[in-house]
């Protein structure tokens, strides 16, 4: 049994392809088209809505908020101006990754911290020992994101944005309504998340659907996202790699390294969750991208006489990933057909040694129950990244 | 009357357990004799049938803890074996909704989430700790104790034991430590804020037990009842279709199919010796039968001392036997209701009354009840666990009508003026179980149509269950592994040759596992005792 | 810079001040009281009378210990008096007061303790073994432990194996008949623990006391008394009155502490005496230490239950007969206990059952100044956790009541009273709880488990940080073991 998010009469009533989507408990639309692609190009042409609420937000507030964060996260939060905005991942003991997200300086002593993943009793027990309180906001709060080319127009047009710039965030007033804006993202794209009372959310959703049809406005369902965030280059919690509250084994677990989130660690400084660890771990493995070769899909459809054809969606199952001499050297995790970029691209995780750009490796690839391989190229992440998306 | 034939094996007592060792037995091409003193198989595993059209499952009431090798082994679903997971736990409350833990996260959480969002958040996490420490003992529950006192001959095994201990790490192993020997409450306080949902976990801590959630080791029996699987999936706890008893049935129908004899309404009286060897068993009505071994399904007290004889035993087993602990702690309520009743907490025909409900609305609750029983009263306020099977399987009741089966603790077997008193507080023991009920179901009293009441002292005389203990024998640390029944006789032999143990007073102890019945078999088999 | 800061004065602390001092090494001790002893100081009752506000008693205190600390003392075998004229004498083996099979029963026990003496000693006198270490150390060590295990033979190895997970009400009732010797033997061995003779696993608690008694009992003020002399006489320097606020790490190591005055002391290794959760999560910034370290230390029990009147009287207590008390334990029968024991659990504001353990001390015990003459008698109430509502003056009242029943005249002797809450040993030793033992002595936070399975062998998972409180093996008897221990192996750490 799923829960609503607060605008949840909006996409309810828009979705006309019923297809919906388990998001940490919570009923998120999958693609409120049948097909998602019109939604996937609103992205990249005009803007796409998202409905993000489902996402964890913790406040964390107190003295120590700061010292707090850094001692959480592997980012020295403390360093992070007021009004801006970090993206960084958290650990336990032994620098297996838990979850990623963005935090927030909204003020002093209050920062915002998203997460994927339920897990308020980590955070929460991690938090004895400093002045803070943690107070898990979620449902409390709706979470939009506005992300196209077109959002910046689109926002201007409700309320002064005053040239909000790249991570960085604020409050303003949207169509009458006091909301929080932070200029990020997850679709690797020029883009917004609006952060504003649960209430208020229908009334935001409204006002911004209104304004949005001169902008090429859609909603955007999961689908889409998913599509726009491999683009991207983004890890996802549970898919490219899985939070160590829920692996059984050491094995399962990953490290930021291995996400390429590596370059979110910040080491040198005081200790921090997973520190040592990290330390010892750092580059056993490396994140990168993948391209397969168009033509060997294509030879593998039609040795079954078939003509090409690949999923809307983007697939969220593993395929192991091997060298020249048909041994498996690492997996990839997530894997799409890019509209953008036509080509099949994905990413993938193996040892330092293969993952530079250039080297030719295998991609397992299945044909009506055929399994074969497809060669690869990798490349560096990420597959798309407009300069919209920092520029001023 | 004299023998005619001589069986390789008589089994005595058709509990599950002596039920599957027959069919093991037999299915290897042994001569086998399953003798009943009832009228009906499967010992506390039976349905029976008071009141026309209402089966009720007079004591064992769910299944999980049934090895899958079992059922596989015997083809029990050929034989009409059925199980329906439960749909969910309900725990109802007196002030606001109660809780429902459903097998799906995301209700689940939603529900937790009313009481503490962390505990919400943490709720997974801990039932895959569960499930870790479970892989870990579970093989121990599929092979014989290991005995670290029998160094060196139990090398290897105790060695393997212990390399096991050691791949679980540090905190693997603390855990495990803890596990085996803190309360159920100082398991749960380190997981979760929320006494609502720490009462009704921690009430699988005491199932069976006379111990309090708060009792150090209980922490133990709670992840038995964690382990318990249907097919290999984890977790599941389900109704046999046609009640209890089904499972009974199909066993002994596996079993007879195999070509064991099975005879009902033959009570053993003793179990003949010839030089400290068993050689046959003589029944109440006189009839004599003979083998070369007899395994007794019955437990230990009832078998040493009543069907051998303290005579045939030297002291210091009779000392170790008279030691093992029984101390019934837990009373039956059978109803049979003319309408299904409606929780003022949640009303309703909702899916939630077709899980198991239980009335443990706090920690303190629970712990007063053990209170009462620990100075020799039944529970005022007693933890009950209530099913109401027929709303999942509609063959046990008439149409439109239920049955619901509460079973309830504390009931002490040893009252404070004796076991005899129960026999005069039967009935003020059914009232107050109908009246805790009726607080939280109003007008679940006038729905009675009939009302079956255990007591321990019931279950003693009626199922031969030695003072009223489900378990055969307490399912303490000190009587689990290599000390059940007693040290040095853990391996279903007994002092007295050719006479073996069975049944849940032997490793791995109690509930419808049918594991000792299995590994009994076992053991004769592949050592070639028989 | 000196070598070593030792956290707490009190017996643990003082043992291994001395020992590293023997050694050879720099030592400095930090105690926040203003006197050295830490629960063992005596501290006046009344005008010219002292006791000590915690500990009165030590057990399990070993020639090896006081070798080490290089000091001299005899420990004896005192009579234990219950209700009911039961006499429990250790010195003869023997019990008075009960039936004849008792009696033999109660010989059996102690043949049985004798027995198993020797696995106990093992266990108690060296550092746990880390289950988790390999080496051929680790292997050696369990090895031995396991060779005396076999020594015991398969009748005492199955009693005690059965033993150790069964309710003391259990173990008792397979052996006695008499509710007197049974209520004494259950309140002695339960006197620190916040359980009933019905909770399981306390059978093993009541085996461990008579071990330890059986090896003598010591006033702690006598042990005081000559650790303090041992410690001047090498010229340890101890500073009173002032409290660690934090350990100070470089990173990779202990480097010292830090006073609550601000000064610093510097120091290659710091060893703490003071409660483990308090060491670890409050003198430590948090993150020095594991993330699942600290969950774990989070839910260390260690809810103290039992509080300490004492009395000072101008007769003795006399039993009936006429004589001195000398220890006694009061508690009629298990079931009195066990609903002490409930009423505490529930924390209850009636105080219908009391159990009462204690000592009589005469002038020797160095319990007055000179010139005064009187008696004084110290009492462990238990089962008053410092959250259970009970009026102190009823409280007293009842224990006056309850001691009147041995010794009517107790009322016209009694001179002056001091009473000591759970909640005020709590905050006047740090106790983080009140237990006085620093943790609850259940199997769970025992041997390799106290006070965490990462840090029983007495190294905290920070270099160069120790620790050797009563939180650490063996934990028990307020002897100085843990203290000795530790200081062995920052020893064998150089
Ligand atoms: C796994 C993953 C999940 C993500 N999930 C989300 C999400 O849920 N919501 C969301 O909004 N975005 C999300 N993002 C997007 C992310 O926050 C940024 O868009 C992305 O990290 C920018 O990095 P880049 O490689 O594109 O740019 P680069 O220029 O290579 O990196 C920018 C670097 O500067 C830092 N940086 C940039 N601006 C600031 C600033 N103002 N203050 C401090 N540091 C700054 C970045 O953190 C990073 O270290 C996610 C990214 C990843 C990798
Ligand atoms: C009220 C109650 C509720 C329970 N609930 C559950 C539950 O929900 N889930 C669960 O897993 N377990 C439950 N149990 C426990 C479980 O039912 C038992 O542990 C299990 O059934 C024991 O099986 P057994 O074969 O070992 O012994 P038993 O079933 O006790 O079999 C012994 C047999 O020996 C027979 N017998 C006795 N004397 C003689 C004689 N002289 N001659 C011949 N035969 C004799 C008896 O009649 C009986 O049939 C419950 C038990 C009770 C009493």
């Amino acid at each position: 049994m799923l829960l609503p998010t607060p605008v949840h009469s909006r996409t309810f009533a828009a979705c006309r392809s019923f297809r919906f989507k388990d998001w940490g408990g919570y009923l998120a639309v999958a693609a409120y088209d049948p097909s998602s692609e019109v939604e996937y190009y609103a992205v990249r042409h005009g803007c796409g809505l998202f409905d993000v609420s489902p996402l964890r937000k913790y406040d964390i507030s107190g003295p120590d908020a700061g010292a707090f964060l850094s001692y959480l996260t592997v980012r020295d939060v403390a360093k992070l101006a007021v009004g801006r905005v970090s993206y960084l991942c958290w650990c336990n003991d032994d620098g297996q990754l838990i979850d990623d997200g963005t935090v927030t300086r909204i003020d002093a002593e209050h920062y915002r911290l998203t997460a994927t993943l339920p897990g308020l009793h980590w955070v929460d027990d991690r938090a004895s020992g400093f002045n803070v309180t943690v107070s898990d906001v979620t449902d409390r709060l709706v979470a939009l994101a506005l992300q196209g080319p077109q959002a910046r127009g689109l926002l201007e047009q409700l309320g002064e944005l005053n040239k909000l710039r790249f991570f960085r965030s604020r409050a303003v007033r949207l169509a009458g309504l006091d909301c929080y804006l932070t200029r990020t993202g997850y679709t690797g794209d020029l883009g917004y998340e609006i952060w504003a009372d649960a209430a208020d959310g229908p009334a935001l959703w409204d006002a911004l659907l209104a304004a949005g049809a001169a902008f090429g406005l859609r909603p955007a369902g999961l689908e889409a996202l998913d599509i726009c965030r491999i683009e991207a280059g983004f890890v996802l919690n549970g898919i490219d790699y899985r939070s160590a509250l829920q692996c059984h084994t050491a094995a399962q677990s990953s490290t930021p390294y291995e996400c390429g989130l590596g370059w979110a660690v910040d080491l040198e400084r005081e200790p921090f969750v997973g520190q040592a660890a990290l330390r010892k771990r750092r580059g056993e493995e490396r994140l990168f991208g993948v391209v397969a070769d168009w033509p060997a899909i294509e030879a593998l459809f039609r040795l079954q006489g078939l003509p090409p054809t690949i999923p809307s969606a983007a697939s969220r199952e593993g395929v192991p990933l091997y060298d020249g001499d048909g041994c498996q050297i690492g997996r990839v995790t997530s894997r799409t057909w890019s509209p953008q970029l036509k080509q099949y691209i994905g990413i993938a995780a193996a040892p330092q040694a293969h993952a530079v750009p250039g080297t030719r490796l295998q991609m397992e690839f299945t044909v009506e129950y055929q399994r074969r391989q497809v060669p690869v190229t990798v490349t560096e992440l990420p597959f798309f990244d407009p300069p919209r998306k920092r520029s001023r | 009357m004299t023998a005619t034939t001589r069986y390789d094996a008589i089994i005595v007592g058709g509990g599950h357990n002596g039920l599957v060792c027959a069919a093991y037995l037999a299915g290897a091409g042994r001569k086998v004799l399953l003798l009943e003193r009832r009228h009906l198989l499967g010992g506390a595993a039976v349905t029976e049938e008071h009141l026309a059209g209402f089966k009720y499952s007079a004591c064992s009431y769910v299944v999980s803890l049934l090895r899958p090798e079992i059922i596989h082994d015997l083809e029990l679903a050929k034989h009409g074996l059925s199980i329906i997971p439960l749909a969910c736990s309900f725990t109802p409350d007196l002030s606001g909704p109660g809780l429902v833990r459903w097998p799906d996260f995301a209700r689940t959480h939603d529900e937790i989430s009313r009481l503490s969002r962390r505990d919400a958040d943490r709720y997974p996490e801990f039932g895959k700790a569960m499930g870790k420490m479970g892989d870990f003992i579970r093989p121990l529950l599929m092979q014989p104790a290991p005995d670290p006192t029998r160094l060196p001959r139990r090398l290897g095994e105790s060695l393997s034991l212990l390399r096991r201990l050691r791949k679980l790490g540090p905190r693997g192993l603390a855990q495990f430590v803890q596990l085996m020997t803190q309360s159920a409450v100082d398991l749960l306080d380190r997981w979760f804020e929320s006494d609502r949902l720490k009462a009704p976990m921690a009430c699988s801590g005491i199932i069976g037990t006379f111990l309090g959630v708060r009792s150090p080791t209980t922490a133990y029996v709670l992840l038995h009842h964690y382990m318990g699987e249907i097919d290999g999936a984890y977790r599941a706890w389900g109704f046999a279709r046609g009640g209890t008893g089904a499972i009974s049935e199909a066993i002994a129908s596996a079993a007879r199919a195999r070509g064991a004899e099975i005879l009902c309404e033959a009570a053993v009286e003793k179990i003949t010796t010839r030089r400290g060897s068993a050689r046959g068993v003589v029944l109440e009505d006189g009839r004599e039968f003979e083998a070369r071994v007899v395994i007794s399904a019955c437990d230990p007290r009832r078998t040493f001392f009543s069907f051998v004889g303290r005579d045939q035993l030297d002291d210091d087993f009779v000392a170790q036997i008279t030691r093992y602990r029984y101390r019934g702690s837990s009373g039956k309520v059978n109803l049979a209701l003319d309408r299904l009743p409606d929780f003022s907490c949640r009303p309703g025909r909702g899916l939630h009354l077709q899980g198991d409900i239980a009335i443990a609305p706090s920690i303190d609750y629970l712990e007063r009840a053990y209170d009462e029983a620990k100075h020799g009263a039944f529970s005022r306020r007693p933890y009950i666990n209530l099913v109401i099977p027929s709303l999942t399987d509609p063959t046990v009741a008439p149409p439109g009508k239920h049955v619901m089966s509460a079973f309830v603790q504390y009931a002490p077997y040893q009252l404070a003026e004796g076991p005899a008193a129960w026999d005069q507080q039967r009935e003020a023991f059914g009232d107050t179980v109908v009246e805790t009920l009726e607080e939280y179901c109003p007008g679940l009293k006038d729905a009675i149509l009939h009302r079956q009441v255990l007591t321990p002292l019931d279950l003693e005389r009626e199922y031969g269950l030695t003072e009223g203990n489900i378990f055969h024998g307490e399912l303490s640390l000190e009587q689990l592994l290599f000390m059940r029944p007693t040290m040095g006789w853990a391996r279903y032999q007994t002092p007295i040759q050719n006479l073996w143990l069975c049944a849940s007073g032997a490793h791995p102890g109690g509930g419808l596992m049918g594991a000792p019945g299995a590994l009994c078999a076992r053991r004769l088999l592949e050592e070639h005792y028989l | 810079m000196i070598d070593v800061v030792v956290i707490g004065a009190g017996i643990n602390g003082l043992t291994a001040a001395t020992m590293l001092a023997r050694a050879g090494l720099a030592v400095e001790v930090v105690e926040a009281r203003p006197v050295l002893g830490g629960m063992a100081a005596r501290e006046p009752i009344a005008d010219g009378y002292l006791a000590p506000v915690g500990i009165y008693e030590t057990t399990g205190v070993r020639p090896w210990m006081l070798n080490a600390v290089g000091i001299a003392l005899s420990p004896e075998l005192p009579r234990l008096h219950g209700s009911g004229g039961v006499v429990v004498d250790l010195a003869q083996r023997r019990v008075e007061g009960v039936d004849p099979t008792d009696a033999a029963a109660f010989e059996d026990l102690v043949e049985l303790v004798t027995r198993i003496g020797p696995l106990f000693w093992r266990l108690m006198d060296h550092p746990p073994i880390d289950p988790v270490a390999s080496g051929w150390r680790s292997l050696w060590a369990a090895a031995r432990v396991g060779l005396s295990a076999r020594r015991l033979g398969f009748e005492a190895l199955r009693e005690l194996l059965r033993a150790a997970p069964m309710p003391l009400a259990d173990f008792l009732d397979e052996r006695f008949e008499s509710n007197a010797l049974k209520g004494l033997l259950a309140a002695e061995a339960l006197k620190y623990r916040f359980a009933g003779a019905k909770s399981p696993t306390t059978a093993l608690d009541l085996l461990a006391a008579l071990v330890y008694q059986s090896a003598g009992i010591v006033p702690a003020c006598r042990l005081l008394e000559r650790l303090v002399a041992a410690a001047k006489h090498h010229e340890l320097r101890v500073r009173c009155g002032v409290r660690v606020s934090s350990v100070n790490f470089d990173g990779s190591r202990a480097t010292g502490v830090t006073l609550s005055d601000g000064m610093r002391i510097e120091a290659r290794s710091v060893l703490s005496t003071v409660h483990p959760r308090q060491t670890l999560c409050e003198l430590i910034s948090p993150r020095y230490l594991p993330a699942a370290l600290r969950d774990d230390l989070r839910a260390w029990r260690s809810q103290g239950s039992t509080a300490r009147l004492d009395l000072v009287l101008a007769q003795p207590l006399r039993d009936n007969a006429g004589r001195p008390l000398s220890r006694f334990a009061l508690s009629d029968n298990l079931s009195e206990l066990e609903r002490a024991y409930d009423q505490g659990k529930h924390r209850q504001s009636t105080l219908e059952q009391l159990v009462l353990t204690g000592q009589q001390f005469d002038l020797d015990g160095g319990f007055a100044d000179r010139g005064h003459d009187a008696h004084v008698v110290c009492l462990t109430v238990q089962h008053v956790p410092s959250d259970r509502v009970v009026d102190e003056n009823a409280l007293r009242a009842a224990v006056r009541q309850r001691l009147s029943a041995i010794d009517a005249n107790l009322a016209q002797h009694l001179r002056a009273e001091r009473f000591t809450s759970v909640a005020a040993l709590a905050q006047g030793f740090a106790l983080d709880g009140g237990q006085f033992e620093h943790g609850e002595l259940s199997l769970d936070q025992q041997y390799f488990m106290r006070p965490q399975i990462r840090c029983a062998s007495y190294r905290a998972p920070l270099r160069g940080l120790y620790l050797g409180g009563n939180g650490s093996h063996p934990g028990r008897g307020f002897n100085g073991a843990a203290g000795a221990l530790a200081a062995n192996a920052m020893l064998a750490d150089r």
